[in-house]
């Protein structure tokens, strides 16, 4: 009998869904246990139409070949010493910050999709997570090999997965994702395939490789290049599985709605780092975080992706317009938080340079000049007792209950006061950086309580190397937990300073 | 206008050899790739919020398995898989494939297998696209909840190895004449239905239920997997030789050799569960009675395919095959020095 002619689609169908079985020995809740307790309700899993069609086969073939391209790149740059042609080593704080805040979120990807490949009881949606669970195990280990480099000559690398568990600032992406993972299948796809891969990537990606490509780093460009391909698989699967859910029943609606909200807030909250590396970080500058946003988010995912949705009941996120407002407060809030905080940190931060100054303020010509300019001209004469010869904010700041970020976000409405919210829950306050960020908490207090939030746990004497021997122990013993070496303050007293003036120093400048 | 410097060939000392945790480990030398891309990966500390599905674990949690280790990375991947190095491996074994799927297309060999053998095979043959599949979900499990990056790593692995079987039998499918109709229905109804596959469908739902990871791996990897892989690329390719069929001993090759990949990682992982100077004699015996249960049981569930050798025009001898199989499950157990009665 001759063999009947199948399309792509049904023969994809074949290779992935149709190896799945209703099973009859047990019961398909205790095989999925978890796909019912969030409320969403599927009637068809058959309705799913796959974004993608991706064989293993095809997988292993694709994925190797970008891998060796990737890696002979690496090798070369390492070979050589392709880091002494960077910009200038300032340009590292940006990768520093990357491979302790983002590198370890793609790791706990790698793991969230496996969550969702090993739970979720549809057979298509597993298989396309289940490929995104193995590409973030990729990016994780591409980031780590790149970063491995640049720790062997700069500071800021050496202990990336510690310090994304304990030092201050990286609990605000830990946490992000720990909020993921400890969400259902149904919440975890919302949040990080449509939140986060659809509506963010690009404002979190774009700026970061071609701010690499501006400053002469060749293997995060290379990487970004080659993870393009990856991206749009997943991005694809979140839109995928955001229409699939609205499809399947009208009571989903209120539940999407409410996540996309939630996880929409969560993620601006969290590319707030990007903003402040954007536009102070990069020695060469691409673009300001305003106009990244009103490209990206403005354009692309308010009039373009929230007007397709529109059909299925969903509107755009709450509190997007108070992320509109602050669109030229927000990466100047952040800096600043993390300029006052550098003797804690294991990045450096530095006053910006005068013609960056002049940047700033023709980018934002409503507030930089307005409401920032003179906090760095402050900077330059206030003496503190330690190395870099300019101001630290000694002491411990008030952190977002949610967001985890220090309170020190501009009130757009009132540009001279920080936005202060707070909520008593059980007898206890907690305070908010937005209505954001108060919201989320409301929606449910009972998680938001158990974050571990750095500044407490310091207070409790949970982060100390050793018992502090006095008040002017406490820093150092927390910096040794967090293994801080010679990672922090300011840019212009730091070794990587001193290395990098000593390594130029025989070079000869050729202008072309 | 830009500037470039000119680097003169002079060398920098590095600063550190590896990253900090990994010379604490193995003392100032630098570290390989594999060693970047696995040990100490996994988040450990401060997780911010508990599970909502799941009560009384954190996110990553050594109680998610009786089985414990007093230093997670005291195992490492005897092949020395990260993703790239397991991509490309697995990539070049496939090429082997596709040369023999042309070769076979040249040759006409599919259309060739004798209508006799066809029945065989697809009765035991195709259905087990299914339990690949089972085996994917299984491992992508431990995958998640198994504990440190050098673990899951190679679980994750294995499981795409699986839904790799289940999607190369599929292809194996497409390829073959279809005188009983949709080969892919009949395979499902006879996984479903057929009383030689009703033990092995029973044993591995009821795994796929099993939360510990430890016991799964147990179930598939020290139980299915030993015991099914001989039983079908040896003994029933044997037996399909001895019918006049060799189309398909590469493919039996092709999937014992991944077996026999997969049990290199799985064998050293076990060794050293085993050896574990705290953990070792509570792991001994929780993988000594799981895998008692299992191996009794899967062995059980074999026996339904002494049907299956009654079946070709050169009938075969299923007792001499399935001691040679329970031969094989005993060398492996005998090396780990596991005491298992089957
Ligand atoms: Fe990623
Ligand atoms: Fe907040």
């Amino acid at each position: 009998m001759a063999k009947k002619k199948l399309t792509l689609a049904q023969k994809y169908h074949i290779y992935t869904r149709g190896l799945d079985w209703e099973p009859t020995y047990v019961s398909k809740k205790d095989i999925y246990p978890y796909a019912e307790y969030e409320g969403i309700k599927i009637k068809d899993w058959n309705k799913w139409e796959d974004p993608f069609r991706m064989t293993v086969e095809a997988y292993w073939k694709y994925q190797a070949e970008k891998d060796r391209r990737f890696y002979a790149i690496l090798d070369g740059f390492i070979q050589n010493q392709g880091h002494l042609t960077l910009s200038d080593a300032r340009y590292l704080n940006s990768i520093k910050l990357f491979i302790q805040g983002v590198t370890p979120l793609e790791y706990m990807a790698h793991r969230g999709f496996a969550f969702v490949a090993r739970h979720l009881p549809g057979p298509g949606p597993r298989t396309a997570a289940f490929f995104q669970s193995m590409d973030e195990l990729r990016h994780t280990q591409i980031e780590v090999h790149a970063g491995s480099n640049f720790n062997k000559y700069y500071d800021g690398f050496h202990s990336m997965t510690l310090m994304h568990d304990r030092v201050w600032y990286l609990s605000v992406p830990k946490s992000y994702f720990d909020d993921a993972v400890t969400a259902g299948p149904f919440e975890y796809v919302t949040a990080i395939s449509f939140s986060f891969e659809y509506a963010l990537t690009n404002l979190l990606f774009v700026p970061f490789m071609s701010g690499a490509a501006y400053n002469g780093d060749t293997p995060t460009m290379t990487f970004g290049f080659s993870a393009q391909s990856d991206e749009s698989r997943h991005m694809t699967l979140g839109l995928q599985v955001v229409k699939f859910l609205l499809e399947q029943h009208e009571d989903n609606v209120p539940i999407i709605q409410r996540w996309i909200d939630k996880w929409w807030w969560r993620g601006y909250r969290l590319t707030s780092l990007v903003g402040a590396m954007m536009d102070y970080m990069l020695p060469k500058r691409v673009m300001s975080w305003k106009e990244s946003f009103e490209l990206y988010i403005e354009d692309q995912i308010l009039e373009g992706l929230f007007r397709d949705l529109e059909r299925y009941g969903i509107r755009p996120p709450l509190h997007m317009e108070q992320s509109i407002k602050e669109k030229e407060f927000l990466s100047h809030d952040v800096y600043w938080i993390l300029f006052s905080f550098t003797f804690a940190a294991a990045f450096h931060s530095w006053i910006p340079k005068e013609e960056e100054m002049e940047w700033l303020a023709e980018k934002y010509p409503r507030t930089f000049n307005q409401y920032y300019r003179w906090r760095y001209e402050k900077a330059k004469q206030a003496k503190t007792p330690l190395p870099g010869d300019r101001f630290y904010y000694i002491g411990l700041p008030q952190l977002c209950q949610v967001c985890q970020i220090p309170m020190g976000f501009t009130d757009p409405d009132d540009p001279n006061n920080f936005v202060q919210r707070y909520v008593e829950y059980e007898g206890e306050i907690y305070h908010f950086c937005s209505d954001g960020c108060k919201w989320i908490f409301e929606q449910e207090p009972e998680k938001y309580v158990q974050a571990w939030l750095p500044v407490h746990e310091i207070y409790k004497g949970n982060c100390f190397a050793e018992p502090p021997k006095g008040p002017d122990d406490v820093v150092p013993q927390v910096l040794k937990w967090y293994n801080i070496q010679t990672d922090n303050f300011d840019y212009f007293v730091s070794e990587d300073y001193k290395n990098w003036k000593e390594w130029h120093k025989d070079m000869a400048t050729v202008v072309v | 206008m830009s500037v470039q410097y000119e680097i003169k060939q002079k060398v920098i000392e590095p600063k550190r050899l590896a990253f900090d945790y990994l010379l604490k480990r193995y003392g100032n030398r630098p570290a390989s790739r594999y060693e970047e891309a696995t040990v100490d990966i996994q988040q450990r500390e401060n997780f911010h919020y508990r599970p909502t599905w799941r009560e009384g674990v954190e996110i990553f949690d050594v109680n998610y398995s009786e089985l414990k280790l007093t230093d997670y990375y005291s195992f490492l991947d005897p092949r020395q898989y990260y993703y790239y190095t397991y991509n490309a491996t697995r990539a070049k074994n496939y090429e082997a494939v596709d040369k023999y799927f042309e070769f076979c297309e040249e040759r006409g060999l599919f259309e060739k297998v004798n209508e006799d053998w066809l029945k065989v095979f697809n009765r035991y043959f195709i259905p087990l696209r299914h339990l690949e599949y089972a085996g994917w979900i299984l491992l992508v499990g431990v995958a998640r909840f198994g504990y440190g990056t050098s673990i899951t790593q190679c679980a994750e692995f294995n499981a795409c190895d699986k839904y790799g079987n289940a999607q190369l039998i599929t292809r194996i499918a497409f390829e073959l004449p279809e005188p009983d109709g949709d080969i892919f229905e009949n395979a499902k109804k006879t996984w479903l239905e057929d009383k030689i596959f009703q033990p092995l469908r029973e044993y591995v739902e009821k795994l796929l239920t099993i939360q510990d990871w430890g016991e799964v791996l147990i179930g598939q990897n020290l139980a299915i997997d030993v015991f099914v892989n001989p039983l079908v690329h040896i003994e029933l390719d044997n037996l399909a030789v001895e019918n006049g069929v060799t189309t398909f001993s590469f493919f039996s090759k092709y999937f014992y050799d991944m077996y026999k990949d997969n049990m290199r990682w799985t064998e050293k992982l076990f060794e050293v569960l085993l050896s574990d100077p705290n953990y070792g004699e509570n792991n001994r015996k929780f993988i000594e009675s799981k895998l008692n249960y299992y191996a009794g049981q899967i062995s059980k569930a074999i026996d339904e395919f002494a049907d299956v050798f009654k079946m070709p025009k050169k009938k075969g001898d299923f007792k001499k095959a399935k001691e040679n199989v329970l031969n094989h499950a005993r060398e492996v157990y005998g090396k780990l020095g596991l005491n298992i009665k089957i």
